[in-house]
């Protein structure tokens, strides 16, 4: 069966580590990924952009809306992810628009860190 | 052509500021770059310009001295030769800003060529882009579209300037991370985008005429700075209906300015010395309200209704019923609770208190505006109600945080419980 497994960090734990502790932090998640690459159950693994430049996007009685920041609503709960191409965060936005999840919920548009670049 | 003598260094390069950014923006594709640049630019014009003189052509100096910037900034970062061989190349091809004089126009001294005006587009609409929140797009349309500094813009937002500048710096972040693109939007994204820029205009007025908190009511340096983002978007915009409507509804609004408040105290409408007004602005708010209701055809948005009820409402014996119906097809367009209250109490002046509260009940009372309590206050007091007017009366002393407002209201709530004011000497 496969799993999602996602990452949610605690802005405040993070930012109390020291400098060496960070680093030291940042090869753990390399060589977690790496691990899990080379134990053949890797179906996939991506880096997100930092939350505050995630925009959320709900649909209302037809009217769209779009708010600043990652969707910080309780009461929805994560359900379903979509993994697009998209020349800007505007085309993006209009993809996002058209999701379900938008009318009964939100759907949170941030951007993936692409390695390399 | 600015006067030499008589204009100062700021007002000059103040006007040649948001195309300068514009255009940098636009050829170094990156905001941060852009702003360092053009204040860089700025403060070696305000070394240089007392001793030398203002020169005959301060727009394609400053455009000259940021792109030299620029170019030694990417060798010191060492960024790919690529791209400095590239931007070296267009170091010629500043767009055209020349002086012409018109003196309404705090942007009147300068032209802009087509260029210059469609890169100062694209940098209006991404700093008011609607995936930033409003807290980030003022600041943001005040540093890079007004020139202000963050300390200025710290001042007049009553906020610190480590908070400001954090700001401006998550704002740019996002705006690189997310892929936000420096681009006009489409037309059909236009009724949504350009309802978000004219929502900040709007927004940096507001705050500026009827300060929500503070001990001013006016912050009239805010008003300044928002009237100044509406000539901007005129000059960019000028056969836009609701850009127009907004001009006129700044202008009609910002004209009765010095009569809002004597001694320190709020002066109502009514009551107000309209010779204090300033009836060339009211001119100019009625000449293009009435510009912006033709351009608007019959389908006139949010700032066209509200500039045609500001007109009206110019003249004391105005039409109280076509108020009401003006407020009828804002309410319809956009319900918000501020409407909703200003609609019932446009019901009232038609129709009588009692069609006053019954407009009222059928809004949700927003606990946190004082509007709302004091205009059921109000009408209730004129009904006789006199208990239940004075209960909504003390909520509205509660919820306003605005000194100036507050205190013309404790004042009325003491008139009413037959209190007499101690005397302020």
């Amino acid at each position: 069966m496969r799993y999602l497994l996602t990452s949610n960090i605690d802005g405040s734990l993070m930012g109390a580590l020291a400098d060496e502790e960070m680093e030291a932090l940042m090869g753990r998640f390399v060589a977690f990924t790496t691990a899990l690459a080379a134990s053949g159950v890797l179906r996939g693994a991506e880096q997100l952009m930092p939350a505050d430049t995630a925009t959320t996007v709900r649909s209302r009685h037809g009217e769209v809306l779009l708010t600043d920041g990652p969707c910080a609503d309780v009461s929805e709960a994560f359900g379903g992810f979509w993994v697009i191409e998209s020349p800007d965060l505007d085309a993006a936005l209009r993809h996002a628009q058209e999701c379900p999840a938008a009318e009964v919920g939100s759907v949170e548009v941030r951007g993936l860190v692409e390695l390399g670049r | 052509m600015f006067d030499p003598v008589e204009a100062t260094i700021e007002q000059v390069y103040r006007a040649y500021w948001p195309t300068l950014v514009a255009s940098l923006a636009r050829w170094t594709g990156d905001l941060d770059r852009a702003e360092d640049a053009a204040a860089e630019a700025i403060a070696s014009a305000c070394r240089s310009w007392p001793v030398e003189g203002i020169p005959r052509e301060p727009g394609a100096w400053l455009q000259t001295s940021a792109r030299r910037r620029v170019l030694d900034r990417i060798r010191r970062d060492h960024v790919a030769e690529a791209k400095l061989g590239q931007l070296a190349m267009d170091l010629g091809d500043a767009p055209a800003a020349d002086a012409v004089s018109d003196p309404d126009d705090p942007f009147g001294a300068v032209r802009w060529s087509d260029e210059a005006a469609q890169d100062l587009l694209r940098l209006v609409f991404t700093c008011c882009h609607p995936a930033l929140a409003p807290s980030a797009q003022v600041p943001l349309a005040l540093r890079l579209l007004c020139g202000l500094t963050a300390a200025e813009t710290a001042r007049l937002l009553l906020t610190t300037e480590p908070t400001v500048a954090q700001r401006i710096v998550r704002a740019k972040r996002k705006i690189r991370d997310a892929g936000i693109v420096l681009a006009v939007p489409a037309r059909a994204q236009w009724p949504d985008r350009l309802g978000s820029v004219l929502t900040v205009v709007a927004l940096v007025f507001t705050e500026g005429h009827a300060a929500t908190q503070g001990p001013d009511l006016v912050r009239s340096a805010l008003c300044d700075e928002a009237l100044r983002l509406a000539a901007l978007l005129r000059r960019l915009l000028p056969d836009e209906a609701e850009v127009l409507g907004l001009s006129a509804l700044l202008l009609l609004t910002d004209a009765r300015r010095d009569a809002r408040v004597a001694d320190g105290d709020l002066v109502l409408l009514a009551d107000q010395d309209r010779r204090l007004w300033r009836w060339r602005d009211i001119g100019r708010g009625l000449e293009l309200a009435e510009t912006a209701v033709r351009r608007a055809g019959g389908q006139p948005g949010p700032y066209v209704l509200q500039a045609s009820i500001a007109a009206l409402r110019v003249q004391p014996d105005h039409d109280r019923q076509a108020v009401v119906l003006l407020f009828d097809r804002l309410h319809t367009i956009t319900p918000s609770p501020a409407v909703g209250v200003n609609r019932a109490a446009a019901v009232a002046a038609a129709r009588g208190p009692a069609a006053g509260i019954a407009a009222l009940a059928c809004l949700d009372a927003a606990p946190g505006d004082h509007r709302g309590h004091l205009l059921r206050a109000e009408l209730l007091h004129e009904l006789g109600e006199h208990a239940a007017a004075t209960g909504h009366l003390e909520q509205a002393v509660a919820a306003a945080r605005n000194d100036v407002e507050a205190r013309h209201l404790r004042r009325r709530l003491d008139t009413w419980r037959g209190r007499s004011i101690p005397d302020q000497g």
